[in-house]
């Protein structure tokens, strides 16, 4: 997707939720590597964001119920946001995390630049991301163990996150990986994705939410509930 | 939201009360059913409570990013719950039976709403369709493209010249 007036037209669907998840984690993967460079529609997203956000004032209000409104008034007095608390206890924890998978993002990178520069700026770019992601301290990472080795992952709260690999086989002729955040026991579709020569540096967007795990799976193509046990797996922390 | 991200439950309250009807009017638009609409309200208030920090003001503001996620959780729920199996069965809403009448809204938000409207008019009847479509029925670019009987590009298209007709027509009453 490179022609301008397509990019704009996928920022309009982007932001009205008019896609499938599939074309959803395409057209995120597409904005990753032109926005960047893009000033225009940069700016045309955050409008359009904005735009899109406004648009539900369009319906009437609708009073919600005191049972419902007590509900989360409950939940929130029982609990402290996850910045504050990871604000006071967490650094030590996820140090070692952070630090294992930024190595593993910079390995990748290392490959991309010093042996493929010339075919891969956009790959670069995307694992410079990549290593922004995975240091940003609101990110949660997992390292997802599998039989051929492992895979690292982190997310930010936003849904926002990266998958990095190398070595990885191939997945079996005419199947693909797909990778699912997990909410306790429900898996969440994020996307499909093959290997490039063993290289994985996939970047994401799910929705926002608490995961508490990740997975792959071994599929004949996108689905939205596994159809197989997962090949690799493992739990987030922060 | 930086209140919130410290763990402030009054400006939690005041966030919720601000926008918690606004996100109930949306999510119920979108579903058709009272009980998801206020369920997905819920999770998009209890979700915002534990991810604060997550807010980032130089993609927009708090209203847009909130009304935002209902919205997206919404499309998610219609379109796991099949919108026409939902849609046929739903049943008489309970209450209220007008349900602008025990809203209260601040004065800006009210004016904000009108400007929405006013500026829903300046886009032409096929742009108003294939956004209807999209953005309140939940449908994909695809769906949309199949009900209306015309090219995926022409979706395409009209989606994107109607935000940004809409755009404009906002640029004069910017509040």
């Amino acid at each position: 997707m490179n022609d301008h007036v397509e990019i704009q037209e996928a920022i309009a669907a982007y932001v009205t939720h008019s896609l499938d998840p599939q074309e959803r984690a395409n057209t995120e993967h597409e904005l990753l590597e032109h926005l960047p460079g893009c000033p225009s529609c940069t700016a045309l997203l955050r409008d359009l964001r904005e735009l899109a956000g406004d648009l539900a004032l369009i319906p009437d209000a609708r009073r919600v119920s005191e049972t419902g409104e007590a509900r989360v008034m409950t939940a929130v007095t029982g609990t402290r946001p996850e910045s504050a608390v990871r604000a006071r206890t967490a650094w030590p924890r996820a140090a070692a995390g952070v630090v294992a998978i930024v190595i593993a993002a910079s390995a990748v990178l290392n490959v991309i630049v010093v042996s493929r520069s010339h075919q891969d700026e956009a790959r670069a770019r995307a694992a410079l991301q990549a290593i922004a992601l995975v240091s940003d301290p609101r990110a949660q990472h997992a390292v997802l163990q599998g039989p051929s080795g492992s895979l690292a992952m982190s997310v930010l709260p936003t849904g926002k996150g990266v998958l990095i690999a190398q070595g990885l086989a191939s997945a079996p002729s005419g199947s693909v990986y797909e990778l699912w955040l997990a909410q306790d026991s429900r898996y969440v579709p994020v996307r499909v994705f093959s290997p490039d020569n063993g290289d994985v540096v996939l970047p994401f967007t799910a929705v926002a939410g608490q995961y508490t795990g990740a997975a792959i799976t071994i599929e004949k193509g996108y689905v939205t509930q596994p159809t197989r046990a997962p090949s690799y797996s493992g739990s987030l922390t922060a | 939201m930086g209140r919130i991200a410290e763990g402030s439950s009054d400006a939690f309250r005041d966030l919720y009360s601000r926008y918690a009807s606004t996100a109930a009017g949306l999510a119920h638009r979108v579903i058709g059913d009272p009980v998801l609409a206020e369920e997905v309200v819920q999770d998009v208030f209890m979700s915002v409570w534990r991810s604060a920090s997550a807010y980032d003001a130089a993609r927009g503001s708090v209203r847009s990013w909130l009304l935002t996620q209902v919205h997206h959780r919404a499309v998610d729920v219609i379109r796991r719950e099949d919108a026409e199996r939902r849609r046929s069965l739903r049943q008489p809403e309970p209450v209220p039976s007008d349900p602008t009448d025990e809203v209260v809204e601040d004065e800006w938000l009210r004016a904000r709403r009108a400007d929405m409207r006013l500026a829903l008019r300046t886009i032409s009847d096929d742009q108003r369709q294939v956004l209807q479509l999209a953005y309140f029925d939940g449908l994909t670019q695809t769906q949309v493209s199949e009900r209306l009987g015309i090219p995926l590009g022409t979706v395409k298209s009209r989606t994107l010249a109607a935000m940004l007709k809409l755009r404009e027509a906002l640029s004069g009453a910017e509040r």
